[in-house]
């Protein structure tokens, strides 16, 4: 084999070595970053009274290119049951701009079963799809231990 | 074969490896990733598997190797040191006969 050759075989297989690497670095970091950083939800409207939705508020900052496929919350109340927060009243912005502080907003209405009132702990949970660079990979981020109270509908009426 | 050209030829092999592997590796990945057959996780578990393979087994070979190394350099030592020893007699047999 001419010297030649060898170098440039040396150089292919020396690159080659360094972009799995960086590859393989990249998704790694990528895979196991939040879809959120400095991420704060609250409920702006608490308590909760008058049959009215539950307002949200969300501030945080995402790193990467993320879509959301679902959102929903979970109310568990002090004795032990739970209840799930799906129908939005007011829609929340979607595909926030990455790398940039995006406040965002919705409203949910409150269940039927939710309506005696009480003192709740909301989880928020929202499942996105992610990409950068040529990777793409589902995650799913919860924000929990978000302060509900709703006032019975009858002491209101 | 003594050990000495066995080493060689193994050194021959590991750089034929070094070469064509990175190489092989991402082409592969490419092709695959294009035509939809392996997810980018599936690829970066086989390549992990691959690296940690590679690296435990490099080192193995390179300690039997060293030990082997030195082991060579040892006995050459030996030989010399006796060879000096000898060389020294004769000097000093030739001294004797000369006076």
């Amino acid at each position: 084999m001419t010297p030649t050759r060898t170098i440039l075989l040396n150089i292919i297989s020396g690159l080659s070595l360094a972009i799995c690497i960086i590859f393989g670095v990249t998704y790694i970091s990528f895979k196991n970053a939040n879809v959120f950083q400095d991420i704060k939800i609250e409920i702006t409207n608490n308590p909760i009274t008058n049959n009215n939705d539950i307002d949200f508020m969300m501030m945080g900052y995402k790193p990467y290119e993320c879509a959301s496929t679902r959102v929903y919350g979970v109310a568990y109340a002090e004795a032990g049951h739970s209840h799930v927060l799906d129908k939005f009243t007011k829609q929340y912005t979607r595909n926030t701009r990455p790398r940039e502080n995006v406040p965002n907003q919705w409203s949910m209405s409150v269940p039927e079963d939710m309506i005696v009132g009480g003192e709740y702990r909301v989880s928020m949970t929202g499942e996105f799809v992610c990409n950068h660079w040529i990777f793409q990979v589902p995650k799913v981020q919860t924000y929990g231990n978000i302060l509900l109270i709703v006032e019975p509908l009858d002491n209101n009426q | 074969m003594n050990k000495s050209t066995k080493i060689e030829k193994q050194v021959a092999r590991w750089d034929l490896y070094a070469k064509i592997t990175p190489t092989f590796f991402l082409v592969a990945s490419a092709i695959s990733l294009t035509y939809g057959i392996t997810s980018f996780d599936t690829l970066f578990n086989i390549g992990m598997v691959l690296f940690a393979f590679t690296a435990v087994t490099w080192w193995f070979w390179t300690i039997i190797t060293i030990k082997y190394i030195i082991k060579t350099m040892s006995s050459a030592t030996t030989d010399l040191l006796e060879v000096k020893q000898d060389l020294k007699g004769i000097r000093e047999e030739i001294r004797i006969d000369s006076n």
